[in-house]
């Protein structure tokens, strides 16, 4: 295959590789990223050359051009998001080079299209698939970069030649040396290799100066929203998009059955949406051991949650339970008052923090001494009702009455509240699949009284909006389901699909408890049910793997890196004194602490260390050294019957320095019967070691060899005569 | 035989980025800026990737240039304006890795143009041999500082050069030109509307058809015109005279302001003379104020001369019209006077003056 030839493989794959990374990034940029495969795969049947009428090829091209400029303004304008259209117009100007790949400079210009369109892959993708492509890129452009520089070279090469000899350069494209480009592709390994070193090295900025592309929040459609609206939930609740996983550790795995993330506390209800109307609250700065500490609990029940968070354009931080302290690269905290958390931007980013949390444990005879109706004027802002076209004073009413024949005679707030709970958990159905509203039409009321279907934001809505009804302080908590356990890797997928919505109702003395009216159907999402099988837990478990040290290594991790290995290396460094001072106690006149004491250590402690760097020269090096000079093999084939020559006189008795030169050998052996024939194998061996001519080496191998048998026959015939 | 021979005394590396390089460099920024930007890991992915590409680039330009033993042959004369061919030898010690894609030039000696060599791959216990070609633009004495290797593996992005060196002067003779009909003629009609060619001996051979190719100034027009067809004069070369070229650098009192290009084309008339004299075969004398090289004191007085006009000078001090340099002279000898800074000094009869108006002209016809 000629250079050439393969440098065009070459850069087909890399922009099928830039493709495929666009495709594994989103729907942002899928559809374009198989586009570009799909036009990777064209050019690769029909050349590189296209139209191949310069006249055609210029008129299409330009038209091509206005028609995709035109399109671009367009998306720009209407959509007003930049990174998709520029990506498209990238894609379209990688297509025009492909189908005109006609000099070096041109292949130069796709390799920085294409690494522009794996830069943009990266801005915004956060699946593990990203890697395929990626590693793809990185050793086609490595081999590609090397032919380059070999394609350019020679053709310096054959200039000066010509130059000198007055000949032409050659018009055919030399080969590929297959040797070299082996050696390419440990190059390439050993770029990726150094990368996995640097990366986590590499110090952690984020300064959002520039705008970025990726902040479109639709780009991180994940069911969750800090603004609950009804009949807004149906199309996220079947996605099966992962937006977090969690690892959980202490008294969590027991709580299984009440293990929500919060999200959001909403206290505002406007007869259709619910609104985060707490204002108060306060900021939480991260103290000296890198901590956030939100309040003081009990230490039982304690749930410790590692949560690795995919962008979901909010700035709620979720976790179980209440949160005693936090820990993750938030800059300030604010919290709310009302149990939820929040950073001061939201995310747009990957990134993983560690939650302390504690879940109160529910003691039923205490929250059923709570009276029905107590006084309680502090918490007015979770009694407020709408009155409004959407929920009217008589839909308040009519409500009351509802509630009223629902908990009958219930005396206590824990079992009117568990009566309503149950009477919408049995008497109404579930469905992510609802009919239109009418524009006039009231959406609680005729959930409650009229469809009685709905999804849980309905549900939690009722429920609040009940006990609201009759003056029991409750709020609306948005957050996601535990979702899908993974044995393999022991952490929880939590889907898009594990959106939910949950109420809280107020037992003075006790606190906020959670009840969860949602029927049975819709508090777990289809993916919950599911065990996943070994290949999906595989995978999941990689997906993990790839978010947990790629996609969220954050300066914490660098710190806890850092603080890992330098205890690693403290231990080992005490190991090593540890060890020399039980070998100095050995000599019994020696007095620890003494001067001589210290240098003998010193002494010691280098001899350690020169053995051990013998042992990783010899143990690593040294076969790694051997390894990447295999490919001499061949140039000591050449000079192979030398050696054989040497080795068929050690075993006839005549002792050959090993450090003699080829001449020395041959003058110890010029008074034998076969000196002046070791003398000509000298001579071939020299010709095939030191010739730059290919001819003059095969010549004087294949001489070499014929010697070497006339020395064996020689040898031969002397022992038959002995 | 003058061989230059560099080897390794001494030798130190330098970095540069490539033509590739730069545009790496630009990627290299704005991934750097997009992960600033962003704190997106995926681009630290990108960046630490390409900081790995930089790294590998560095380590494996080191090793290749490792265990490299260079040496170069220069030619015997070099002459400026012309190019020349360089030998360099190169050989590769024990080293973990072979020497690949190395392009070989040398350091100092008035920044010549070279087309380099170029070895694409040099194995362990390897000596191979290059050619290149390189061209002064320049006369004069420089000093080499020493044979260069460069190393661009494996991506051409980032190019390490180890300097071998050694410093070591170079002679550049003057360029020289295709005026040897000057002495194959004896000078006679080769000059005849010039004024400053004066008392020209004999010599025409024969008169001939003209043929493409023909200097025009060798119309026999006599001939041309009885003919009516292009005739041209041969010339005889006249064996075993003695041609004494003298080369006048001083400028005359009474002249107005020398002129640099004028005295170096009339270097490059005297080497010219001189080199093709030796090219023929012919006796020369060669002077100048102060010197005179003829054969039977120097025995290289042709390579003396070409030392000696490598590094003149134009000067002022030219007292007389008429200068008692060229007294002493016998009639058979053939004279020529390079003078291209005077047009005005009477340098006796039978000498061609080759002045300065003749040095003019062979700038406009060159031009």
């Amino acid at each position: 295959m000629t250079i050439v030839s393969a440098l065009r493989i070459l850069v087909l794959l890399q922009a099928a590789a830039a493709g495929l990374a666009l495709t594994t990034a989103g729907s942002g940029t899928a559809a374009t990223g198989v586009l570009m495969m799909l036009i990777t795969a064209i050019s690769w049947v029909i050349g590189g050359n296209w139209p191949s009428n310069p006249r055609r090829s210029k008129y299409f091209w330009n038209i091509m051009a206005l028609v995709m400029m035109i399109f671009f303004l367009s998306e720009v304008i209407v959509f007003r998001d930049l990174l998709p259209p520029v990506v498209r117009l990238v894609v379209f100007l990688t297509a025009y080079k492909l189908f005109n790949l006609n000099f070096n400079r041109d292949y130069f210009t796709v390799y920085m299209l294409t690494f522009l369109q794996l830069l943009a892959a990266a801005s915004i993708s956060y699946d593990y698939m990203f890697a395929i492509p990626f590693i793809l890129y990185i050793i086609t452009s490595a081999l590609a970069l090397v032919l380059q520089t070999i394609k350019m070279g020679r053709e310096r090469e054959q200039f000066t030649r010509s130059l000198i000899t007055g000949m032409s350069p050659a018009v055919d494209s030399p080969r590929v040396p297959a040797r070299r480009l082996s050696g390419a592709f440990l190059i390439s390994i050993t770029v990726i290799a150094i990368a996995v070193v640097v990366f986590p090295l590499l110090p952690r900025f984020r300064t959002d100066i520039i705008a970025s592309g990726a902040r479109n929040p639709l780009h991180h459609l994940s069911g969750f929203s800090e603004i609950v609206s009804l009949d807004a939930l149906s199309d996220i609740k079947t996605s099966g998009r992962v937006v977090m996983r969690v690892t959980l550790s202490g008294d969590g795995e027991a709580l299984r059955e009440r293990l929500r993330l919060r999200g959001i506390t909403l206290s505002y209800f406007d007869g259709n949406r619910w609104i985060h109307s707490n204002r108060g609250g306060g900021y939480i700065s991260r103290s000296s051991d890198g901590n956030y500490y939100i309040n003081d609990y009990p230490d039982e029940r304690n749930i410790q949650q590692e949560i690795l968070i995919n962008p979901l354009s909010t700035r709620a931080i979720f976790s179980i339970g209440l949160t005693e302290r936090v820990r993750g690269p938030f800059g300030r905290i604010w919290a709310d008052g009302m149990s939820s958390l929040f950073m001061t931007k939201r995310n747009f980013s990957q990134f993983r923090y560690v939650t302390n949390n504690y879940l109160p444990s529910l003691d039923i005879p205490v929250l059923q001494a709570v009276p029905l109706h107590n006084e309680e004027r502090t918490l007015a802002q979770y009694l407020q009702l709408p009155n409004n076209a959407s929920f009217s004073l008589t839909d308040r009413y009519q409500v009351q009455e509802l509630v009223r024949q629902i908990i009958g005679n219930a005396d206590n707030r824990y079992d009117a509240v568990r009566r309503l709970e149950q009477y919408l958990k049995t008497q109404f159905e579930y469905s992510l699949e609802l009919s239109r509203y009418r524009n006039d039409e009231k959406k609680l009321m005729s959930f409650l009284f009229d469809r009685r279907i709905g999804h849980c934001e309905y549900f939690a809505t009722a429920l609040a909006v009940m006990a609201r009804s009759i003056g029991i302080p409750s709020r609306l908590v948005n957050g996601f389901q535990m979702g899908q356990y993974n044995p393999f890797g022991g952490f929880y997928t939590v889907r898009a699909a594990d959106a939910h919505s949950w109420t809280e109702i107020y037992f003075p003395g006790h606190g906020w408890v959670e009840f969860d009216p949602t029927p049975a159907g819709g508090q777990e999402s289809n993916f919950a049910a599911e065990t996943p099988n070994f290949f999906m837990g595989f995978i999941e478990s990689i997906d993990l793997w790839w978010t947990q040290y790629i996609l969220a290594f954050d300066a914490i991790d660098q710190y806890e890196l850092y603080a890992g290995l330098s205890n690693v290396a403290r231990e080992a460094l005490k190991a090593v004194n540890r060890a020399t001072d039980a070998l100095l106690a050995l000599i019994p006149a020696l007095e620890a602490g003494s001067l001589f004491h210290t240098i003998l250590r010193i002494i010691v402690q280098l001899i350690a260390v020169i053995i051990l760097s013998l042992i990783v020269y010899s143990a690593i090096l040294r076969p790694l050294a051997k390894l990447i000079m295999g490919s001499r093999k061949q140039d000591d084939q050449q000079i192979s019957f030398f050696q054989q020559a040497v080795e068929l006189l050690k075993r006839h008795g005549y002792e050959l320095q090993e450090t003699s030169t080829v001449r020395e050998m041959a003058m110890t052996l010029e008074t034998e019967s076969f000196g002046k024939l070791f003398s000509d194998i000298g001579r071939s061996y020299e010709m095939a070691r030191f010739s730059h001519d290919d001819l003059l080496i095969r010549r004087a191998y294949a001489q070499g060899k014929r010697r070497l048998e006339l020395l064996r026959t020689a040898f031969e015939s002397l022992s038959g005569k002995s | 035989m003058p061989k230059l021979t560099l080897k390794i005394l001494s030798s130190r590396n330098d970095y540069e980025i490539q033509g590739a390089g730069y545009k790496f460099a630009f990627f290299f920024l704005v991934v750097l800026i997009a992960g600033i930007n962003t704190g997106n890991n995926l681009i630290y992915l990108i960046l630490s990737v390409l900081t790995g590409a930089v790294a590998v680039s560095w380590l494996i330009s080191w090793l290749s240039l490792r265990s490299l033993e260079v040496s170069m042959r220069l030619p015997d004369e070099i002459y400026a304006l012309e190019e020349s061919v360089l030998e360099f030898f190169a050989s590769k010690g024990p080293s973990l890795v072979r020497g690949h894609s190395l392009t070989f030039s040398i350091r100092g000696g008035g920044e010549p143009d070279i087309h380099q060599p170029y070895l694409e791959l040099l194995g362990k216990g390897e000596r191979k041999r290059l050619q290149g070609l390189f061209r002064f633009h320049r006369r004069g004495v420089f000093t080499l500082t020493g044979a260069t290797v460069t190393c661009n593996w494996p991506f051409g992005i980032i190019s390490k050069t180890r300097v071998f060196k050694q410093d070591r002067r170079v002679t550049i003779y003057p360029a020289i030109f295709a005026i040897e009909e000057i002495l194959k003629s004896g000078g006679e009609g080769m000059f005849a509307a010039d004024s400053s060619i004066r008392g020209l001996t004999g010599g025409l051979l024969n008169v001939r058809q003209f043929i493409p190719g023909d200097d025009y100034r060798h119309l026999h027009w006599k001939a041309t015109a009885k003919t009516g067809e292009l005739m041209i004069k041969e010339f005889a070369r006249e064996k075993g005279r003695m041609f004494w070229v003298h080369f006048n650098p001083q400028r005359h009192f009474s002249a107005t302001t020398g002129d640099k290009e004028l005295f170096e084309a009339g270097v490059s008339v005297a080497a010219s003379l001189a080199y093709h004299g030796r090219s023929d075969g012919l006796k020369m004398i060669f002077s100048a104020p102060g010197l005179r090289l003829a054969p039977e004191v120097n025995s290289d007085h042709f390579k003396n001369f070409l030392d000696y006009l490598a590094e003149v000078k134009p000067a002022r001090g030219l007292k007389s019209d008429r200068p008692a340099s060229l007294t002493g002279r016998r009639r058979d000898e053939f004279v020529i006077v390079v003078d291209p800074l005077n047009d005005d000094v009477d340098w006796g009869p039978g000498t061609i003056v080759l002045d300065k108006r003749y040095a003019l002209d062979l700038m406009e016809v060159r031009k």
